[in-house]
């Protein structure tokens, strides 16, 4: 699905990932691990198209990506969760935030509330639709952030910590969703137990390369 | 976007004294303001001309931040010519081009321009920290310190949420499109709730009721 030929990335004059390779095929449940600082953040944003690479081949979904647009088309496809859910939500209401992204791709006001409804049932979100997204609790804005991607109905999860900061009941229902879905995804997480449980490979990154831990 | 990205540098320009920096730049634009001659006006362009060659600053970003300026300075142009009671140069049908008008843009353009350069080769090279320390050891109202520093505060503030908006956005399969409907459901509230909590921050960071002077 996504393959990675030498990217490097450079901030503030050091390089933070240094040729970096890395292949994700389909059914792959892989866990990102690596010291603070190290670019896994980094690395996401780059497959995504947020951040632009110094250098280094993209591939995703077989077709290389380069520009803007090559970009757009995969985003619909790969769900991101930030590490920061105040960065991913951003719309006065649940329902808004989670009806932006169907709507985006085409879904008629009918359909998207009807995905709405769905997903955040499948969270145990039921009742949120008119709540306030800015006045959710940590967790609360966590689950709402999964739901804003699940919405979307990708083909692939790559989801930045989603645990941390998380109680260990809601930390378990994000568990039993990851484990439930048949999705491709990457995890990052410092959480050795919850990639233990979810994911079927785990990666290190450090010194701007990936190993295999 | 970055208010402060000719701030770090090791000229003498950098290394000049805040006060001082503050002071000249109070008395150039003052004398350039009230100055109504043209020649003088395009003299005193050359003045933070030479200061933003010593201070050794990226020219092209320094020229992009003067576009913007004379963005606003065009609209000058197409009106006062036409306006501007004097001699009359060229006719275009019932629109009369007058020479006072042309010159007294010139004028404007040339004041504008002298007045922001100095800023930026001045004010621009010293980070706006020390700005604000420099006019509290002048003497300036606390009141009047903490509200330029809330203002420089808040613009980087508005700027990153722009920023984290668009990514946000991005991410979920938005491309901008001539249909309003995507704009309008986008007015972030959370960031007029921060209003308060920034300011809070403000005055911590400046002390409490008035700025640290060492």
């Amino acid at each position: 699905m996504i393959h990675l030929r030498n990217v490097r990335f450079k901030y503030n004059s050091q390089y933070i990932l240094n040729g970096l390779d890395l292949s994700v095929a389909p059914g792959d449940r892989i866990g990102l691990v690596g010291p603070n600082g190290s670019g896994k953040t980094t690395l996401c944003q780059i497959i995504m198209g947020l951040l632009p690479p110094e250098s280094g081949d993209i591939e995703i979904f077989g077709k290389a990506r380069v520009e803007e647009q090559d970009f757009q088309e995969i985003r619909g496809r790969i769900g991101f969760l930030f590490q920061d859910a105040d960065d991913q939500l951003f719309c006065p209401t649940v329902m808004e935030d989670v009806a932006f992204g169907p709507l985006n791709m085409g879904k008629s006001p009918t359909e998207a509330k009807r995905i709405v409804t769905e997903t955040l049932a499948s969270l145990n979100l039921k009742g949120f639709e008119e709540r306030i997204t800015y006045q959710l609790s940590g967790g609360e804005k966590r689950l709402v952030s999964l739901a804003t991607v699940l919405a979307m109905e990708p083909d692939m999860l790559i989801l930045d910590e989603p645990t941390s900061g998380l109680d260990e009941e809601t930390t378990e229902r994000i568990i039993h969703i990851l484990n439930e879905s048949h999705l491709t995804f990457i995890l990052i997480s410092h959480d050795r137990e919850f990639l233990e449980r979810t994911t079927n490979k785990i990666l290190k990154i450090k010194n701007g390369i990936i190993y295999e831990a | 976007m970055d208010i402060e990205e000719f701030a770090l540098g090791n000229s003498f320009v950098h290394n000049l004294d805040p006060r001082v920096k503050i002071v000249c730049a109070l008395i150039f634009s003052t004398v350039v303001a009230v100055n109504h001659w043209i020649p003088a006006a395009a003299l005193a362009i050359v003045f933070p001309m030479a200061l933003i060659v010593a201070a050794r600053i990226n020219i092209r970003r320094v020229l992009s931040r003067l576009a913007v300026v004379n963005t606003f300075i065009l609209f000058l142009w197409i009106l006062l010519p036409f306006t501007f009671p004097g001699e009359v140069i060229y006719s275009l049908g019932p629109l009369e081009i007058h020479r006072e008008g042309l010159l007294y843009a010139l004028l404007i353009t040339l004041k504008s321009n002298a007045i922001v350069l100095m800023m930026i080769a001045l004010l621009g090279t010293s980070p706006v920290f020390n700005l604000v320390h420099a006019l509290s050891h002048m003497g300036i109202p606390d009141k009047l310190v903490h509200i330029f520093f809330f203002c420089f505060r808040y613009i980087h503030v508005i700027h990153e949420e722009y920023h984290r908006l668009a990514k946000a956005m991005k991410i979920r399969g938005f491309q901008a499109r001539s249909d309003i409907h995507p704009y309008l459901s986008n007015i972030r509230l959370s960031c007029w709730d921060d209003f308060g909590k920034e300011f809070r921050q403000v005055q911590e960071d400046i002390g409490r009721d008035e700025v640290p002077r060492i």
